[in-house]
C-alpha cells in the first residue's frame, strides 16, 4: 500500500516541479541514513535554482545483532518512506546556499496478516548548508572541493497523533537543533568529466528535543565513481559508510541504537531536457556492527528523484 | 592550489592582453591583433559534442561576415593536441585557430564547460558571452552581430 502511495507522490512531484548522481535521501530508525547525508554540495551555478524531490522507500524489517542477522519469527514488517524537497541557489560563482524538507511516512505490523499494521506520518526536520566552493571541475581544473556548514532547524512533528511516536523512531523528524560539517570532493579522470571519482562526507551532532531525545553526533563517508555513458545517461556505483553514536535520552545512552553501516550504492541518471533530469539509486547493505543485542535495520532502499534547474 | 584556480577563475571584461600559440604554427598570437573589427571567439574541444554542432554556424558566420570588420577566433583547448589533430584532419577551418589546453585564455574568461563563445568590439572589450550551443543561440548571436556590423 505504502508502495503506491510513494508512486502517488512521486507523480505528483513530477507535476509540480521539473544533476547527475542522485540523493540518497533519508529515513529510518537507527536504520538506513540520516538528514544529514541528503545532500551535495557540488555543480552549483551562479543565479541558478536547483529543484529537486527525492523520494525513497526503506525496508527496514531486518533484524541484526551486532554483524550477524537474526531470524525474526515475529514477522515484525517495517517500511518508511521520505519525500524530501531540495533548493539549492548559487549566490556567486563558488558560494552557495541549499535547503531541505522532509515528509515521513511510517508503517509496521507484527505477526500474521490479521494484525492491523500502525501507521504514523508527519513532517521532519529541515536542514540549511551553506557552501563554498573552492574548485570546480573544469575543462582546465580536474579537481573539485567544497566544504558546507549545516543548520539541522527541529520542524519535525512527534507523535502527530499517530500511534508510533516519530521523534524516537525516524530520523528526519527529531525535532531538534543540529548541526553538521560537509565535505565534497571530486577529481575528473578525463577533461570532459565524464569519469569522476568522489568522496563526500559530514559530521553532524544534534541537540536534544522537549522531552530529551538526541540522536547525538554521527559521522557520514560515501566514495565511489560517476560514469557518463551518453550525453542523457550517467551512472554512479559506490560505497556509504556510516557511524552513528547511540542515541540519547536525558543524556543517557540507549541500548540498541548506534552503530556502523557500509552499504553499497548504484544510480542511474537521465537527462530529460538540458534543466532537468530523473533518476533511480538502489542502496543495499555490505557489512554492519551495531550496537547492542537486536537492533532493526535496513534490508534496502530505493530512491526515485527528479531535478530541474530555473536560470 | 585549489584556492589560486578558483580565485584566477574570476572572468575578466577585456581579451587584449590575452596571448596564445597559433594551433597549426605555434607562433605566439595576441588577442589584441584582431582589434580593430568584432571577434566570435569559440572556445571548443574535439571530445565536445556540442561545440561541434555549433562548426556548420561558425563557418556560416565568418564565410558570411568575414570581410566586414569580423572575425571569429576559434581556441581549442583539447588536453592532448593530438586528439584535435586528429579531428581537423578531414574538416577544411576558415578563421583562425588557436590553442589553450592550460586556461591561459580559458581560466580567465570564466570557460567551465564547453562550448563557451565571446563577443569582442573592436577596441577588445567583451560584449556578449554565452556557454552552450542551440537554435535560439544561433539566431540571437547573428543578430547581433548584424546588429553591431551596421552601426560601424
Amino acid at each position: 500500500m505504502l508502495r503506491y502511495k510513494s508512486y502517488l507522490w512521486i507523480a505528483l512531484s513530477l507535476l509540480v516541479i521539473g544533476k547527475n548522481r542522485p540523493v540518497f535521501a533519508a529515513t529510518c530508525s537507527c536504520a538506513g541514513v540520516s538528514l544529514s547525508s541528503s545532500i551535495q554540495l557540488n555543480n552549483f551555478e551562479p543565479q541558478v535554482l536547483d529543484l529537486s524531490v527525492h523520494v525513497t522507500q526503506s525496508d527496514i524489517s531486518k533484524l541484526v545483532s551486532g554483524r550477524d542477522t537474526v531470524n525474526d519469527e515475529t514477522l515484525r514488517n517495517r517500511e518508511t518512506e521520505t519525500y524530501l524537497l531540495q533548493a539549492s541557489y548559487g549566490i556567486t560563482e563558488n558560494f552557495a546556499v541549499t535547503g531541505v524538507m522532509s515528509w515521513v511516512e511510517h508503517s509496521r505490523s507484527i505477526g500474521s496478516s490479521q494484525s492491523p499494521s500502525e501507521r504514523s506520518s508527519g513532517m521532519g526536520d529541515s536542514l540549511v548548508v551553506a557552501s563554498y566552493s573552492f574548485a570546480k571541475i573544469t575543462p582546465f581544473t580536474s579537481h573539485g572541493f567544497a566544504l558546507g556548514l549545516g543548520l539541522r532547524i527541529p520542524t519535525g512533528e512527534d507523535s502527530n497523533g499517530s500511534p508510533i511516536t516519530f521523534a524516537e523512531d525516524l530520523q528526519p523528524s527529531q525535532g531538534a537543533w543540529g548541526s553538521s560539517l560537509w565535505f565534497n570532493y571530486q577529481y575528473a579522470l578525463d577533461q570532459q568529466a565524464s569519469f569522476t571519482v568522489f568522496i563526500d562526507g559530514n559530521f553532524s551532532t544534534n541537540n536534544s528535543n522537549d522531552r530529551g531525545y538526541s540522536f547525538d553526533s554521527e559521522w557520514n563517508l560515501s566514495s565511489g565513481i560517476n560514469y557518463q555513458l551518453s550525453s542523457a545517461w550517467t551512472t554512479s556505483v559506490g560505497l556509504a559508510y556510516r557511524d552513528a553514536n547511540p542515541h540519547l535520552r536525558q543524556d543517557v545512552s540507549i541500548p540498541n541504537t548506534g552503530g556502523r553501516w557500509l552499504d553499497g550504492t548504484i544510480s542511474a541518471s537521465y537527462s530529460i531536457n538540458p534543466t532537468s533530469s530523473i533518476s533511480l539509486a538502489y542502496r543495499i547493505p555490505v557489512a554492519r556492527d551495531l550496537n547492542g543485542a537486536l537492533q532493526f535495520t535496513t534490508r534496502d532502499s530505493m530512491t526515485l528523484s527528479w531535478s530541474s534547474r530555473f536560470k | 592550489m585549489l584556492v589560486l584556480t578558483s580565485i584566477s577563475a574570476k572572468s575578466t571584461e577585456t581579451v587584449s592582453s590575452i596571448v596564445l600559440p597559433d594551433f597549426h604554427t605555434n607562433n605566439n598570437v595576441e588577442l589584441s591583433s584582431f582589434s580593430g573589427q568584432y571577434v566570435y571567439i569559440d572556445f571548443w574541444a574535439s571530445w565536445c559534442t556540442t561545440c561541434v554542432k555549433s562548426f556548420p554556424f561558425i563557418a556560416h558566420l565568418q564565410k558570411k561576415y568575414g570581410d566586414k570588420n569580423f572575425t571569429v577566433v576559434a581556441i581549442n583547448v583539447d588536453r592532448h593536441k593530438s586528439d584535435a589533430i586528429r579531428f581537423l584532419s578531414d574538416r577544411v577551418i576558415e578563421y583562425p585557430m588557436l590553442y589553450d589546453n592550460a586556461g591561459i585564455a580559458g581560466i580567465p574568461l570564466g570557460v567551465k564547460t564547453l562550448p563557451v563563445s565571446i563577443l569582442v568590439d573592436p577596441t577588445g572589450k567583451i560584449i556578449h558571452r554565452h556557454t552552450g550551443f542551440d537554435d535560439d543561440y544561433m539566431k540571437f548571436i547573428e543578430e547581433k552581430i548584424k546588429e553591431k556590423l551596421t552601426k560601424l
